[in-house]
């Protein structure tokens, strides 16, 4: 192994297991680690609210999308576009998600990006967190415009990706004493 | 690719040989009595922007960069054998560079990158130029291959990689490189330090010693400095050295299936080209059209890439892309593919694994 596999395979280890723990810590997302341990591939799958746009043209909430991560051996000396791969629905309906090909864009992805902060960057992009509202730009020129007009409706879903937790201090009380 | 070791000592590479500092560099390297053999690697046309900035005249605008200096060198030394690759650094056979000393002349950390894989690959000593037009800066640092030998990339940090060039795919995928704006002069200046190292290298007055350092000239303040680079334990390069062994075959002859049993001992069998993924599947992100092939990356020419509906570049698909290529993964047939189907070609380098360890092989 040289010295630059090490890196890598420390690196993949890293991530595999931040992925994991946000998956975790998450209701809304399930991470699949693909192939051999440490994984280059994943499935990430999000019950987050997003939109999708059917063959009658309605827009619709749906709560079920799939993103590919696939951190080939040159991922950290060099961020392809193929790192991220949109895996459905194809009737999907957002101005960074391409209806016609598996491709999002989800803003520059730097070598050596996390996972943690791709899954986070999609979660932003599904729930309409992020959005370009410029149609030169865009994958999806229609929800563009959409995105532009109906601008109160975003985030779609409110809910955050990683499950907050509340202490709450209780006292019990018989009601005798006053508060 | 195999050309006498004579030959070869008297071979110079450059890389980006048509820009700001490359087209003054060749027109010095064509005059060395040391040289008598050149190859230009430049992918771009000139421009009429070039005029001002670059060594060239009126009438090459338009024309392939290797092309019009390829014609100039001949017109200052007709005897000198030049070979023009008009291609990106990324996407040339590693073994078509090979050459008694590398002069970079390029503007993208993206084929600086390739340009340090290469040579620290094949062992070949470099020296990489810059300039910077605003701060009047002209610069050489000069690489010498080896293990503990501090490579182009050794200083890189994360800043650097994080300023690479990017393709999205939500701008047709292309990638962009910031002009130097840098005067023609300041070009020139860099130049003729890259080749008076160059020249004092293949003299044989240079020797690994001196190289590992940086030259930079500031024109503006007039001072000089020259500092020495480290060995960074941590580098992201690869320094081990490819030691391919040369291939009587020529990809035409050459199946996967072949490639695979070259891999040294048993057990399942990979092969791969390095800093090259093979791609699957190509998409349109504006049409949608897709297009399912199976190439290593740098081997994909427009004819590959571009759309056959809309003529747009198209993208690689990540879940139809692999770094490498295992018997067992694929099916049968794919194992009967020749490897120039694959998108190998004469001069590229292709590594195979198995139980016994990697083996590099360099194909005729």
């Amino acid at each position: 192994m040289t010295r630059y596999e090490e890196i890598f395979h420390g690196f993949l280890q890293h991530q595999q297991e931040q992925g994991q723990k946000l998956a975790d810590d998450s209701d809304l997302l399930e991470l699949f680690p693909l192939g051999k341990s440490p994984a280059q591939r994943y499935i990430a799958r999000y019950s987050c609210r997003g939109l999708i746009r059917t063959t009658e043209g309605e827009v619709q909430e749906a709560d079920r999308f799939e993103v590919g991560i696939y951190f080939d051996r040159e991922y950290l000396r060099r961020a392809a576009p193929h790192v991220l791969t949109w895996l459905g629905p194809r009737e999907v309906f957002h101005p960074n998600i391409s209806d016609r090909a598996p491709v999002a864009c989800i803003g520059a992805i730097r070598p050596a990006n996390p996972l943690v902060d791709l899954l986070y960057r999609v979660w932003e992009v599904i729930t309409y967190r992020k959005k370009t509202t410029n149609e030169f730009d865009a994958l999806n020129a229609v929800a563009c415009q959409y995105a532009r007009n109906h601008a109160s409706r975003f985030p779609i879903d409110p809910r955050p990706l990683k499950r907050q937790t509340r202490y709450i201090q209780a006292q019990v009380s018989d009601g005798s004493a006053r508060p | 690719m195999t050309l006498p070791p004579e030959v070869l000592r008297r071979t110079v590479t450059v890389l980006g040989s048509g820009g700001n500092v490359g087209s003054h560099a060749v027109k010095h390297l064509a005059r060395l009595q040391e040289v008598e053999r050149l190859v230009l690697v430049d992918p771009d046309t000139y421009s009429q922007k070039n005029l001002r900035v670059q060594d060239i005249e009126a009438r090459d605008v338009g024309r392939k960069k290797v092309e019009v200096q390829k014609r100039q060198v001949r017109r200052i030394n007709p005897s000198m054998e030049v070979v023009a690759l008009c291609a990106p650094v990324e996407q040339v056979p590693p073994a078509m560079l090979r050459s008694a000393v590398i002069l970079a002349c390029m503007d993208s950390r993206q084929a600086r990158l390739s340009a340090n894989r290469i040579t620290l690959g094949l062992r070949i000593p470099w020296i990489d130029s810059g300039v910077e037009g605003t701060g009047g800066l002209a610069r050489i640092s000069l690489y010498f291959p080896g293990l503990e030998r501090p490579c182009g990339i050794c200083a890189w940090d994360e800043r650097h990689f994080a300023t690479m060039e990017q393709r999205y795919p939500c701008s047709d995928g292309e990638e962009t490189t910031a002009p130097t704006g840098a005067p023609s002069s300041l070009g020139g200046l860099a130049a003729s330090l890259q080749v008076l190292h160059a020249q004092r290298y293949l003299a044989g007055e240079l020797g690994p010693e001196d190289f590992g350092r940086e030259m930079v000239l500031d024109t503006l303040y007039r001072r000089l400095s020259a500092p020495a680079f480290r060995r960074n334990p941590d580098c992201l390069a690869e320094h081990e050295a490819w030691d391919a062994q040369l291939l009587q075959q020529t990809p035409e002859e050459l199946t996967l299936g072949d490639a695979l049993q070259l891999a040294p001992g048993n057990g399942r069998r990979s092969l791969w080209v390095d800093a090259s993924p093979f791609i699957g599947e190509l998409a349109c992100r504006h049409c949608g059209t897709s297009r399912r092939l199976l190439r290593h990356e740098a081997s994909l020419l427009p004819r590959h890439d571009r759309c056959p509906s809309c003529r747009r570049r198209m993208l690689p698909v990540g879940s139809a892309t692999w770094d490498r290529l295992e018997d067992g993964e694929f099916p049968r047939r794919i194992l009967r593919r020749r490897l120039s189907r694959l998108g190998l070609r004469p001069g590229d380098v292709f590594a195979v694994a198995a139980s016994g360890g990697t083996r590099r092989y360099e194909l005729s």
